[in-house]
């Protein structure tokens, strides 16, 4: 339980309000988006985002909420709501400043603040208001603080996230310096990725394997999302990246080949399983300058089929063949799915007592995040997603900040118990340790 | 499309990565059998970017055949898939 946990403020500052928007329909969902909408509405804020990144700062409230208003002004994608038009999903420019969950917390004993981030990722943002809230954390009174930031996935991906982050705190920056705020041209609403695909083609068969049922059968309502990490510190990065040279392999190969061997050897899935993998569609985004936008749910999910070998570096080239071609074969093709499809298949997940998906990975990289500016040092970053549907028994996610590399296993609670993941967490660092002292 | 000589396809292919990883095409020297994806650190999506643009401009499907996945272990091998199938 939290304690001493208030709420400074949440009111709105009258010279920082904004005029209420007019309703104005901006596109229709494409069908990423739509699938990305209908997994949240149906399956209690599933693929929701959120970015938590401890800084020290000296903020108050009100400048919180000001740079927080310039952001919201910046966007127009932080303007929109979704919703159902007869039976397909639009984007509307809706969303009211002052109607967003934009708060400061004083947080008595940091300690607490996983269980704020846990609030903030498993609390199903609600589309039709607006599609991201933000919290400034003030953990106790030392001058740390945590800026997390949740947002539905139709509107953004890991790209997104990185650059908001890096505008909100060059705002932020000079707003606690009374410097004139920056000049940011206006980000208008992303073209869907849909648009720069490939024609039209049948949706993908996904493979079949043997799903694991889950350890406790919970309601979706009464699940939560949980979250454990391995962490590679520079060291070992270094020698990790002399073994993969070695042997000419990608860590993101690696990583997965190791996280599908722990999951086996940990009775997590079976030696053929499913292995989602998220792929970055951004890259099409060049062909075009006007195209050229950091928000947008810009990935797909190359699903793979695979058979678990024991040698770590056969499975993982293996793997990286079998990734290739799946990118090729599926995720650079336009695939229209029908709403009431859609729609009955993401209620099917909610009555499943199974991990259907087995598991996946998505690799965001370096976390291109700006780590000082004036007044502000940046110290840490999470990057986690709502796991409630269960579609997946865990979800891996990489990415690498201030020379670290994390590999957060995310979860969904009570359907995979806790004890099973840390056994996994320990025997995937075992195996990439191992690698890399060969 | 006019049938394309090695050479030809080996510049063509050349100023691709260059493209993909922004940097000039004088910059980037191959030889058949170089690993041009270690070479020039390559990512896996800068793999996909590339080789969307091959299918543009040479006019076949990359990777809809699982044996297309081959043709990005070395340079050499790369100009021989485009040959290939682009006949």
């Amino acid at each position: 339980m939290i304690t001493q946990l208030f709420l400074v403020t949440h009111v709105m500052n009258t010279a920082v309000n904004n005029a209420i928007l007019s309703t104005q329909a901006v596109r229709k969902l494409g069908a990423i988006e739509m699938r990305m909408a209908l997994f949240h509405a149906n399956l209690n804020g599933s693929t929701q985002g959120t970015q938590a990144i401890f800084f020290s700062a000296n903020v108050s409230s009100e400048q919180f909420m000001k740079a927080a208003n310039y952001l919201y002004d910046h966007y127009e994608a932080l303007q929109c709501t979704i919703r159902k038009v007869d039976e397909e999903l639009w984007f509307y420019r809706s969303a009211v400043f002052s109607n967003i969950p934009v708060r400061h917390l004083q947080l008595e004993t940091p300690a607490d603040i996983n269980t704020v981030i846990s609030e903030c990722l498993d609390q199903p943002i609600d589309p039709n208001k607006a599609l991201w809230r933000a919290q400034l954390v003030s953990l106790g009174h030392t001058g740390q603080k945590v800026f997390l930031f949740s947002a539905h996935h139709a509107i953004i991906d890991a790209n997104g996230m990185h650059d908001l982050a890096n505008r909100f705190f060059q705002i932020l920056s000079a707003v606690i310096s009374n410097a004139s705020l920056p000049r940011l041209q206006p980000i208008n609403f992303p073209l869907a990725v849909d648009e720069l695909l490939q024609q039209n083609a049948s949706p993908v068969v996904v493979p079949t394997a043997e799903p694991r049922p889950h350890d406790k059968s919970c309601p979706i309502n009464y699940r939560r999302t949980g979250w454990q990490f391995v962490t590679l510190k520079q060291e070992q990065i270094a020698a990790l990246d002399k073994a993969l040279q070695a042997d000419n392999i990608k860590l993101h190969s690696l990583i997965s080949a190791a996280l599908c061997q722990a999951l086996h050897a940990q009775g997590v899935v079976a030696a053929h399983c499913n292995f989602g993998t998220a792929v970055s569609l951004r890259f099409l985004q060049d062909t075009n300058p006007e195209y050229s936008n950091p928000l947008g749910c810009y990935m797909s999910i190359a699903t793979t089929s695979l058979d678990i070998n024991d040698n770590l570096v056969d499975f993982a080239r293996k793997y990286d063949r079998e990734l290739m071609h799946k990118i090729f074969t599926s995720c650079l093709n336009r695939v229209d799915t029908l709403y009431a499809d859609f729609e009955a298949a993401t209620h099917r997940i909610a009555q499943l007592e199974n991990f259907s998906q087995d598991a996946g990975i998505t690799n965001m990289g370096h976390v291109a995040i700006t780590e000082t500016y004036p007044g502000i040092e940046i110290s840490d970053y999470l990057m986690l997603a709502n796991r409630v549907s269960a579609n997946f028994s865990i979800v891996a996610h990489c990415y690498d900040f201030l020379g670290t590399q994390r590999i957060g296993l995310v979860y969904p609670k009570p359907c995979l118990a806790d004890d099973v993941v840390a056994r996994v967490a320990a025997d995937l660092e075992k195996r990439l340790l191992s690698y890399s002292q060969r | 499309m006019t049938a394309l000589n090695v050479i030809q396809i080996e510049q063509q292919i050349t100023a691709i990565i260059a493209e993909v990883k922004r940097i000039p095409v004088t910059d980037i020297q191959l030889a058949p059998t170089d690993d041009f994806i270690s070479k020039y650190n390559l990512s896996s999506m800068d793999a996909v970017s590339m080789s969307v643009k091959i299918s543009q401009q040479f006019g076949f499907g990359f990777g809809q055949a699982a044996e297309d996945i081959d043709g990005l272990a070395s340079f050499g091998a790369l100009t021989n898939l485009v040959q290939k199938r682009a006949a």
